[in-house]
Parts: structure tokens; C-alpha cells; sequence
């Protein structure tokens, strides 16, 4: 389970200055593991790219350290983001699959992979403000989508369709997942 | 060059040719009007010869006989009896229909002709066939214009290090070859086409040349780094009858023992990966044969830590509990000690890529990690191809081949453990297996997302072939590209369990390399099954005739996202860098209007097929009928039209 709501981050230490990257040395990992749960531990360390910037809120660094983590270890958050703007769900589906965005993350959310892994986006708990800086900045080899290609608006109406989208299940409840 | 006008046949006319000549001149019978009458002619006893029989001896000697007793097709035949090669793939051709007639006709000959309707299915038939085998399959193809057709397989051989015995037919001699097809069809040197990626090649003159040559090329591919070879076989040697039987002789096949590494740098790189205190062991092109398997896991679990398996060739079970290979990034951020077996690219697993205006590289490991390879990777390379990728700096580079050189490796481990290093590895050992059953569980949770969708998940088509084999002894030697989820839910544990892909990325080696691969395990009783993309079947359709005509069961599941997939993204992404029409990303990238039928392809090539199946609910019906076609002997497809990945 992972707790990514700004009120949370928000209380975390500030992030370091950003040149090549941010370190996020041991002092981050009590919050950080108590957020992503087993597959961290306190000893570990990660660098993250050069788009977590000083000025960039907790909420959206936390939000994309998360989304990074996921991606390469293939897990994914839970919590929703309370602090999401309304959107128009029906246009957010229409605009998730005119613009691609589908192609690599499902059309269900479920994830999928470019050359790195894509992270699950269904009922994605990712704030608001890091979801969009994800979208708008990218990473590896994400498309980075500005405004000429994908509208404010639309993105507001693309992460509220993720949000409605179904979550997981649980997998015992699927009897061929049992083995 | 022996020549026709040299052979046995000819010679033996020609020691006739002055007896010919003079009773030819003696029972002419004169022309001309104006002759002068010949004295009367005493009666012959014998009958009078028959016009026929005049011409045959007043002709000219015959320089071109009907009939020939020998070949020198059957002697190399005879040769390749003795390389242990069961299979001989090809799409038949002219330049070596010398070979190809002995082959069929030769007395005792093993060798069994597998039609292919393209070259690039025998080589990829060839690839899957070797990595289950263990040993190569050999092709045939015309010189120039087959090979041609072959070379994009071959790359992939030869990037995968896999080793494949190609021929290829030639006529060298010009004042041999008829006007025509034959002159297009010939070449100077036709392994200059595939030099760059094959180990070696000979165009032998002479059959004794053949027979050293075809050897040679045995035992070079099949010493690590194996790869494919190449040999050039004049159609004439092929087809002239054999002149001094007597004087050939076919060499010995030595056993061949691949290199080991050097014991000094074994027990230094032993030395380092026992004082660690978070080693990790990396691998790629690592298990040759079953025992390598073994090997990894026995170094693996004396050391009790992390593996992470790019999976090139079945080199550790999925589900071991120090399996790490999806958890890369935690792991290497914190390894002191890397050995790497037999990774091509380590500087790709080493460091992360970003496809950015500016394309950059960060590195994932500690600065002052060290890094120890162990590999033949670097006792044979070339320069032209990049496939050697880029130059990883390491602390200690041990050339040798991976397999052979970990009993040793583990020995020199062993020694350096005493009892505070066996508690400290076990506590490791105990965090990483805890690890991994989170893993196992995220998988399954991960799994479970969009599992009633349309299209279907891959999760999804994957979780439902392996619930109806998994307690068979099956085999799964093919998988789309980025599907991941036979490694995240299967029990992958067997030798034979997995595959790995086609080492060049050269699409159009899925499916045929699955239908080598099925048949290398028709002979051991192993349910077969695979995941195919649709772009690369569209490839190599025919593939699917060559497995119904040989009747080679195979479960193969198409992997519908009807698109080139990953063109699709790049282009998207190009698109957005552009900040303009990303939603045109599927003009030139995808495979509809109109949709494709698999299914219906399938049966047109005489294989049972199902589909397309678009909702989830049918899927498992769908699997059970066609593995019941599987089970009777025959390849069967299934078209599941998904999501992209």
C-alpha cells in the first residue's frame, strides 16, 4: 500500500536540490518504505532523474519517485488522491486511447512496458500534480505530451477516467491465479 | 575442380574413342554417285549392326552422359552421417539438387528433409531447434539468392550464439553454369554475404576438401561461442561422379571441450563474491545445456544471493526464491559485488536508459561496485555488426565459457565459507526469499487487473494457457515480445521450460524457431506451446504449412495486438516530441483494415486454428480443444486478440 496523498508528502523532508539528479539518501527511506511497502528496505538507495526539481512540490516528487518504483519494480499504488480537480470521464477514455496513451498502459490500466516497464494506472493514487508533471516532462522513454497534443483539460478528464477505472482484485478470488 | 568430361564415365569413352573411330571408317558405306562400285563384300556370319548401333559407334565420342553410378552428393552424405545432424531444413533450389538427390536416394541416410517455403524458417526453425537440442540442425539454400533470404535469420543465430550449420549451393564455374538463372544464382564468394555473422565459411574444391572443411565447420560451431557456419558446395563436386573413392576419407568428430576460465582469476573472482555482503549474480546466453541450470542455482544458493536472469537461455527457475529478475533496480543500487555469465550487453542491465532529445545514460550501481565477467563473449567477436553492444568497464574479465567454468567457481566459494559467512548468507538469502514471494503475489495482484477486458490482457492469455498445462511436462519455447508474464506467473523450472528470444531482434523468428524448437521436443514426448506476435507471423506465415507437413505439435498462441507494437510507441513518441498529430501513430505501424484471421490462415495451411477470440470467456474452452489437437500429434493456433502488451 502506498500512501502518496500531499498531506503525507507534504510532511517529509524537502528534496534536495536537483543538478544530475536527486539522491534520495537514507534520511528519505523511513517514509519512503513505509509508503512502498516490502519491496524496499531501509538500506537502499535510488537517483532519480533530473526533473524532480527543488521547486517541484512534495506531493508530485513523492508521486513520481513512486511512479518511477513502480516501473521498475512492477508494482503499483493503491490509495486514491483525494485532492484530484472533477473531470469528464467519458472524454478522459475517448482522449486515453486518440493519444496513445493506451498503448503502453492498457486500455483497463493494467500496465504494459515500452522498453521499461509501464506502471498500472488504474484507480491510480498518484496525486493530481504528479501525474501531470509525469505526463508533461516524461521519463525514459515515456512520450512527453505538451499542450499542443494533449490539453489541460483533457488530462483532467484522463485522470479521472483512471480513476474510475476497476482496481485489482483479489487474486485468490480468480482460481487459476491460485497457482 | 573436377570436371564432368573427367569423370569415370567420360574417361572410359574416351579409351574407347580410337577403336570407335576405326570401325567406323572401315564399315562406312560409300556416297557419293560417282563412287567407284566396291568389290562384292564376303557374307558376315553375324548380323549386320542396326542403325542405331552405327551411329553410337560412328558418332563422335559421348561427352555427355545419361547415367552416372556415383556422386559426389552420396560421399557428402556420407559425411554429414557422421556429424550427429538428424535434420536437414530447405527450401529446395537447382544449386544443390546434386546433394539433395543423395540425400533422398542415399542408402542408410538419417537425415531427414524438413520443406520450408522460405530460407528464413529453416535457419529460425534451425535457432529454436538448437537451444532444446543442444546441438545444430542443418540448412541448405541456394548460394545467393536463397541465402539472401536466410541472412536476417542467421543474424539472429549469431547474436544468440547459437550454432547452425548452413550450406549453401554455388556453381563456380563459369563455363559451367546455363545462360540464365544459373548465372544470377552464382557468386565469386557467396559467404561474403554473411561473413560478418557467421564464425566461419569454406567453398571446398575437392571432395577430401569437403570432408575436412564439413567437420571443421562442426566443431567450430559447436564450440563456445558457438555460431552459425557456412559452407559453399559446388553443384559440379556435388553431382560428378566420385574419382578415387578410394583415397577419401572422412575425419574423426572430436569431443569438444569449451574453454574454462583461468583458475587464478576463478578463485580472485571467488575471493570477491564471498567477502561481499550483497552479491548478485547476472546472466544472459548462460545454460548451454541442462547442467548449467544446475550450476547457477548451486552457485546461487551457496552464496544465498540475488540472481537477476535476462532469461537468454533457461538459466534459472522463475520462481527460486533468490530470483530477482524483476526487481532489478533495488538490488543493483545495492550490490558490492557483480559477476555477470555470458551477458552480452551488461552496460544495458548496468546502467538505465533515457530515449530523450538528449539520450542519456545513469548508472544503477554502486560507483564502487565490483564488477567481475565471466564469458566467452569476448574470445570471438567482429567488428562491423554492433551486436557486441557497449564496452561495460569491469574489475575483472575472465574469458571462458560461463557453464563450464562454474563448478570451479563454486568449489573456490566453498572453500572460503566458514560458519559466520554461512549465517550471514543465510539471513541474506532468508531477506531475498521473502522478497520474492511479495514479487510472486504483486504478480498475480498485477495479474488481476482488466482480467475481464476486451481485448484481453496478456496476463490474462497467459494465465489461462498455463492453467490447463501445467501439470503436463510442457514446453515453452516462444513468446512475444514484452510479455513478461510467463516469467512473473509460471513455474519455469526445467531445462526445457524456456527458450529465449531470437538474440538480433529480427522480427520473423518466433514462429518458426517454435516450430524447431517443438520439434526437438517431439522426440522427448514434451507438450509444446508458444506465444507469437502477429507482425512477426505475418512474416513467416508458411511456417505453419512446414509444421502440418511434418506434423510437429505445437500450441501456438498469436498474440494479437494486430500492430507492430513497438513502432506504435516509438512513433508516438516522435510525435510528441513534435508536439503534433500523436494520434496519427498508427499509419504504417498497424495490421487492420482489414483485420487479419489467423485462424483462418492457419487452416488454410492445413493447421487446426481457433479465433479470433475477443472475450476472455472463450479463451479457455478455445486452449482445450486446441491442445487436444496438440496432444494427437499436430500443430494447432490460437488467435487472442489483446491488448498492446
Amino acid at each position: 500500500m502506498i500512501e502518496t496523498r500531499s498531506s503525507r508528502a507534504d510532511a517529509l523532508p524537502p528534496p534536495a536540490p536537483a543538478q544530475a539528479g536527486i539522491q534520495l539518501s537514507s534520511r528519505w527511506w523511513p517514509a519512503l518504505t513505509a509508503s512502498l511497502g516490502p519491496r524496499l528496505r531501509g538500506d537502499e538507495r535510488i537517483e532519480l532523474p533530473s526533473i524532480l526539481s527543488a521547486s517541484m512540490s512534495r506531493a508530485a516528487a513523492w508521486a513520481i519517485a513512486a511512479f518511477i518504483l513502480s516501473g521498475a519494480g512492477g508494482f503499483d499504488t493503491q490509495a486514491r488522491a483525494q485532492d484530484a480537480p472533477p473531470g469528464d470521464v467519458a472524454n478522459g477514455r475517448s482522449v486515453y486511447l486518440k493519444v496513445n496513451c493506451f498503448q503502453c498502459h492498457g486500455r483497463a490500466g493494467q500496465g504494459g512496458a515500452m522498453n521499461y516497464p509501464a506502471p498500472p494506472l488504474a484507480e491510480t493514487s498518484m496525486p493530481f500534480e504528479g501525474f501531470k508533471m509525469v505526463v508533461r516532462e516524461s521519463m525514459r522513454d515515456m512520450p512527453a505530451y505538451n499542450e499542443a497534443v494533449l490539453a489541460d483539460k483533457d488530462l483532467v478528464d484522463i485522470y479521472a477516467f483512471l480513476q474510475s477505472l476497476p482496481g485489482r482484485r483479489p487474486a485468490k478470488d480468480i482460481a487459476i491465479l491460485s497457482d | 575442380m573436377k570436371r564432368r568430361s573427367n569423370s569415370p564415365d567420360v574417361a572410359r569413352r574416351n579409351f574407347l574413342k580410337g577403336a570407335s573411330v576405326a570401325g567406323a571408317a572401315a564399315l562406312a558405306a560409300p556416297t557419293a554417285a560417282n563412287a567407284i562400285p566396291a568389290p562384292p563384300q564376303p557374307k558376315l556370319k553375324a548380323t549386320l549392326p542396326g542403325p542405331l548401333q552405327i551411329a553410337a559407334d560412328t558418332q563422335p565420342p559421348n561427352k555427355d552422359p545419361a547415367t552416372q553410378t556415383t556422386s559426389g552428393g552420396d560421399f557428402m552424405v556420407d559425411v554429414l552421417k557422421t556429424l550427429e545432424i538428424d535434420y536437414l531444413a530447405m527450401n529446395c533450389a537447382s544449386s544443390f539438387r546434386g546433394l539433395h538427390e543423395a540425400i533422398i536416394n542415399g542408402e542408410n541416410n538419417k537425415l531427414e528433409i524438413l520443406t520450408c517455403p522460405h530460407e528464413e524458417i529453416a535457419v529460425a526453425m534451425a535457432h529454436g531447434y538448437a537451444k532444446i537440442e543442444g546441438k545444430p540442425m542443418a540448412m541448405i539454400c541456394h548460394g545467393v539468392v536463397g541465402l539472401q533470404h536466410a541472412t536476417m535469420a542467421m543474424y539472429n543465430a549469431w547474436c544468440d550464439r547459437v550454432p547452425i550449420y548452413v550450406m549453401g549451393g554455388n556453381i563456380v564455374e563459369a563455363n559451367k553454369r546455363m545462360a540464365g538463372a544459373e548465372w544470377v544464382h552464382s557468386a565469386i564468394d557467396i559467404g561474403a554475404l554473411t561473413r560478418d555473422f557467421t564464425k566461419w565459411d569454406d567453398q571446398p574444391t575437392s571432395l577430401q576438401h569437403f570432408a575436412e572443411s564439413a567437420v571443421r565447420a562442426y566443431k567450430i560451431a559447436m564450440t563456445p561461442p558457438m555460431g552459425p557456419v557456412l559452407l559453399s558446395l559446388d553443384a559440379e563436386l556435388q553431382e560428378n561422379p566420385i574419382q578415387e573413392a578410394e583415397t577419401l576419407r572422412i575425419p574423426k568428430l572430436a569431443k569438444v571441450a569449451p574453454p574454462q576460465g583461468d583458475s587464478g582469476m576463478i578463485a580472485e573472482a571467488a575471493k570477491l563474491l564471498a567477502g561481499a555482503e550483497n552479491p548478485v549474480i547476472i546472466c544472459d546466453r548462460l545454460a548451454r545445456t541442462p547442467a548449467g541450470l544446475a550450476r547457477l542455482v548451486e552457485l546461487a544458493e551457496t552464496l544465498q544471493c540475488a540472481v537477476i536472469d535476462n532469461a537468454g537461455r533457461m538459466n534459472f527457475p522463475a520462481r527460486h526464491p533468490l530470483n530477482m529478475s524483476f526487481r532489478r533496480g533495488p538490488v543493483l543500487s545495492q550490490a558490492d559485488v557483480i559477476l555477470a555469465l555470458e551477458m552480452n550487453d551488461l552496460w544495458g542491465v548496468l546502467n538505465q536508459f533515457s530515449d530523450r532529445i538528449v539520450r542519456s545514460y545513469r548508472q544503477v550501481y554502486k560507483k564502487d561496485a565490483k564488477v567481475v565477467t565471466l564469458g566467452s563473449r569476448d574470445l570471438y567477436l567482429k567488428a562491423n555488426y554492433q551486436d557486441f553492444a557497449r564496452f561495460q568497464e569491469v574489475d575483472l574479465a575472465i574469458a571462458g565459457d560461463g557453464e563450464a567454468s562454474l563448478p570451479a567457481l563454486t568449489e573456490a566459494v566453498k572453500r572460503l565459507i566458514d560458519e559466520g559467512r554461512k549465517s550471514a548468507y543465510d539471513a541474506r538469502g532468508k531477506k531475498l526469499a521473502a522478497a520474492r514471494l511479495a514479487m510472486i503475489e504483486q504478480a498475480k495482484s498485477d495479474a488481476t487487473l482488466g482480467w475481464d477486458a476486451t481485448p484481453i490482457t496478456t496476463a490474462r492469455m497467459c494465465a489461462e494457457v498455463y492453467a490447463q498445462i501445467k501439470d503436463e511436462d510442457w514446453s515453452l519455447v516462444g513468446n512475444a515480445i514484452r510479455n513478461v508474464w510467463p516469467l512473473r506467473l509460471w513455474d519455469i523450472k526445467k531445462s526445457y521450460q524456456w527458450n529465449g528470444s531470437s538474440g538480433g531482434a529480427g522480427v520473423g523468428y518466433n514462429a518458426p524457431a517454435s516450430v524447431g524448437a517443438a520439434l526437438a521436443n517431439k522426440r522427448h514426448g514434451r507438450l509444446t506451446v508458444a506465444f507469437g506476435g502477429d507482425g512477426d507471423l505475418m512474416f513467416v506465415p508458411g511456417t505453419l504449412w512446414t509444421a502440418a507437413h511434418h506434423r510437429i505439435p505445437l500450441l501456438y498462441v498469436v498474440h494479437n495486438n494486430r500492430a507492430y507494437h513497438q513502432e506504435v510507441m516509438y512513433l508516438t513518441a516522435m510525435a510528441a516530441r513534435h508536439g503534433r498529430g500523436v494520434e496519427n501513430a498508427h499509419i504504417g505501424t498497424t495490421l487492420t483494415d482489414p483485420n487479419i484471421d489467423y485462424a483462418t490462415v492457419a487452416r488454410g495451411f492445413g493447421v487446426y486454428g481457433e479465433g479470433p477470440i475477443t472475450d476472455p470467456k472463450e479463451l479457455a474452452p478455445a486452449i482445450e480443444r486446441a491442445l487436444a489437437v496438440v496432444k494427437r500429434g499436430e500443430p494447432a493456433l490460437i488467435d487472442v486478440v489483446t491488448d498492446p502488451r
